[in-house]
């Protein structure tokens, strides 16, 4: 476990700890009133978006701490995973192909590919000094699909 | 997360509890996997008592899938006992196209 920083947790980017990150956050979002669906798929976001850190973020250097935060606003949550790795342009990510059929399927891009249907707004950015960071937000009431 | 492997007369299952994540996945794949080499090409795998599946573990049930439908001649990995959270994370991937789904293991089982 990190440091629990009011809504921030910060945790070493390592496997054990991307259910701790994702679970933290599903239950603030249960908190605030999400329904079990809507809960289901924070969590799942949360889980993809750490893992890519884990595998990705720190490769080829010592590895790392990852924050994640959330904040509750009007419209929904508003969940940050930052990370001070070596950035990647996501643009370059791979999209799966999701109708192809089963011997023309890759393995490649299916986190953040699920990460963008299940929450309403992902954004990246990227900062030498201040870290990387993807912004995610999930409406009340939203419809992702 | 904890799997139990079971032998039927035509097909593996594989029951499957608690979380498939990037930690966890590796271990079902290697499951799945061992299977395949030691001559398994029909698998039930059971996720009924999972309360969660990320990416990580559809590429391992993926990446089952196409060896088993590679043998000749061909096999089949098909899913039982899925809830609604898990199988919405199938479809949004496109993977409903590719596995069959069962209700529970008779129909499952039965498939083979």
């Amino acid at each position: 476990m990190g440091d629990s920083e009011g809504n921030g947790l910060r945790l070493k980017a390592v496997l054990d700890n991307v259910p701790v990150a994702a679970q933290w956050v599903a239950a603030a979002a249960r908190q605030a009133g999400f329904d079990d669906r809507a809960v289901y798929q924070i969590e799942l976001a949360v889980d993809e978006a750490c893992a890519n850190v884990v595998e990705h973020a720190y490769r080829g250097m010592e590895v790392g701490d990852m924050k994640v935060s959330y904040t509750v606003i009007d419209q929904g949550l508003v969940v940050r995973v930052r990370e001070w790795g070596r950035g990647f342009k996501p643009d370059e990510v791979d999209v799966p192909d999701v109708t192809a059929p089963l011997e023309e399927r890759g393995l490649g891009g299916l986190g953040l590919f699920l990460v963008r249907r299940v929450m309403d707004e992902v954004e990246f950015s990227f900062d030498p000094e201040a870290g990387n960071e993807l912004v995610m937000i999930k409406r009340f009431g939203g419809e992702e699909q | 997360m904890d799997i139990k492997t079971e032998a039927m007369r035509r097909c593996e299952v594989v029951t499957v509890s608690g979380r498939i994540d990037s930690a966890t996945a590796p271990e079902l794949e290697e499951v799945l996997l061992g299977l395949i080499q030691a001559g398994q090409k029909n698998i039930v795998v059971n996720l009924d008592d999972v309360d969660f599946i990320s990416s990580a573990g559809l590429k391992a049930l993926l990446s089952a899938l196409m060896k088993v439908r590679k043998k000749v001649p061909p096999g089949d990995l098909v899913i039982s006992g899925i809830d609604d959270d898990l199988k919405e994370s199938f479809e949004l991937v496109g993977f409903d196209r590719l596995f069959k789904f069962y209700e529970d293991d008779l129909r499952a089982v039965g498939s083979f």
